[in-house]
């Protein structure tokens, strides 16, 4: 049967210095490519808020304000075509 | 056993959830996966980072669209199911899923594409074909989705329509 070896302090140091390493080089990177409040972000955002944002949201907006209306449209012609009280008013 | 008759609230429920599924599926497959049919491509072509993240941003907004769609669409149907006279049709169901996606495409095929011309479904040579197939696409499934609803129309057992079948048999009485 094997023995463990006992962790030393050096060994629990090599494995936090790791660690935090890791965790550095993974925030830098995200930091960097991330690029949330970089200069091309700040100009895309800007971009999209001044080149005829109105026009635009429409645009984007308009297929589903269609298919909205028809959902209504069903809704209510489904709703109207057999009720129940029209069917016992039948017989 | 009661019968229900009042198939619209499925047929709402049904018709935005196809769009948010089809609209979900346009978004990562076509926007995401594949980087065609970004939002505003012909109008800004998504050729440097600015461009890119300028359209990716539009992108996320029609997920935004596409996501309260969804959200719409399900809060109609769990209203549906609480409903004794809507009909719990998997015909109706599937069927305006399927109106609800097929319609979206052909609309957005329609305005998007061909009337503005925003962008199209894969842009650079051969671009009218894809446009005229993804239109093609929604109004086959249109076409699909109105057949299983209107098969559906026979359809009256209530959400937990089979319920007495389900439930013990009362004890017998001495």
């Amino acid at each position: 049967m094997m023995q463990r070896r006992p962790r030393s302090r050096a060994d629990v140091g090599h494995v936090v210095a790791g660690l935090s390493s890791f965790a550095f080089t993974s925030w830098v990177s995200a930091t960097v490519w991330a690029c949330p409040s970089c200069p091309v972000g700040r100009t895309a955002r800007q971009q999209v808020l001044d080149q005829e944002f109105e026009t635009n949201l429409m645009i984007a907006l308009l297929p589903f304000l269609v298919v909205g209306l028809v959902s209504r449209w069903a809704e209510r012609i489904g709703s109207r075509s057999r009720a129940p009280e029209s069917q016992e008013g039948r017989r | 056993m009661s019968t229900a008759r009042h198939r619209g609230p499925l047929l709402a429920a049904g018709i935005l959830l196809g769009t948010g599924m089809g609209g979900f599926v346009d978004g990562i497959v076509l926007h995401q996966i594949l980087q065609w049919h970004n939002m505003l491509s012909s109008v800004r072509p998504p050729i440097d980072l600015v461009s890119m993240k300028y359209n990716m941003i539009w992108d996320g907004l029609f997920h935004a669209l596409t996501w309260a769609t969804t959200a719409i669409g399900l809060a109609k149907l769990w209203r549906a199911g609480k409903r004794p006279d809507v009909p719990w049709s998997t015909r109706t169901f599937v069927g305006s899923l399927l109106m609800g996606w097929g319609l979206f495409n052909a609309i957005e095929g329609v305005v998007d594409h061909q009337v503005l011309g925003v962008h199209h479904v894969r842009p650079g040579s051969g671009e009218l074909a894809w446009d005229l197939g993804f239109i093609a696409s929604g109004l086959v499934m249109l076409a699909a989705g109105w057949a299983a609803v209107r098969a559906g129309r026979e359809d009256t057992t209530p959400r937990g329509g089979f319920a007495e079948l389900r439930a013990p048999p009362a004890p017998a009485q001495s």
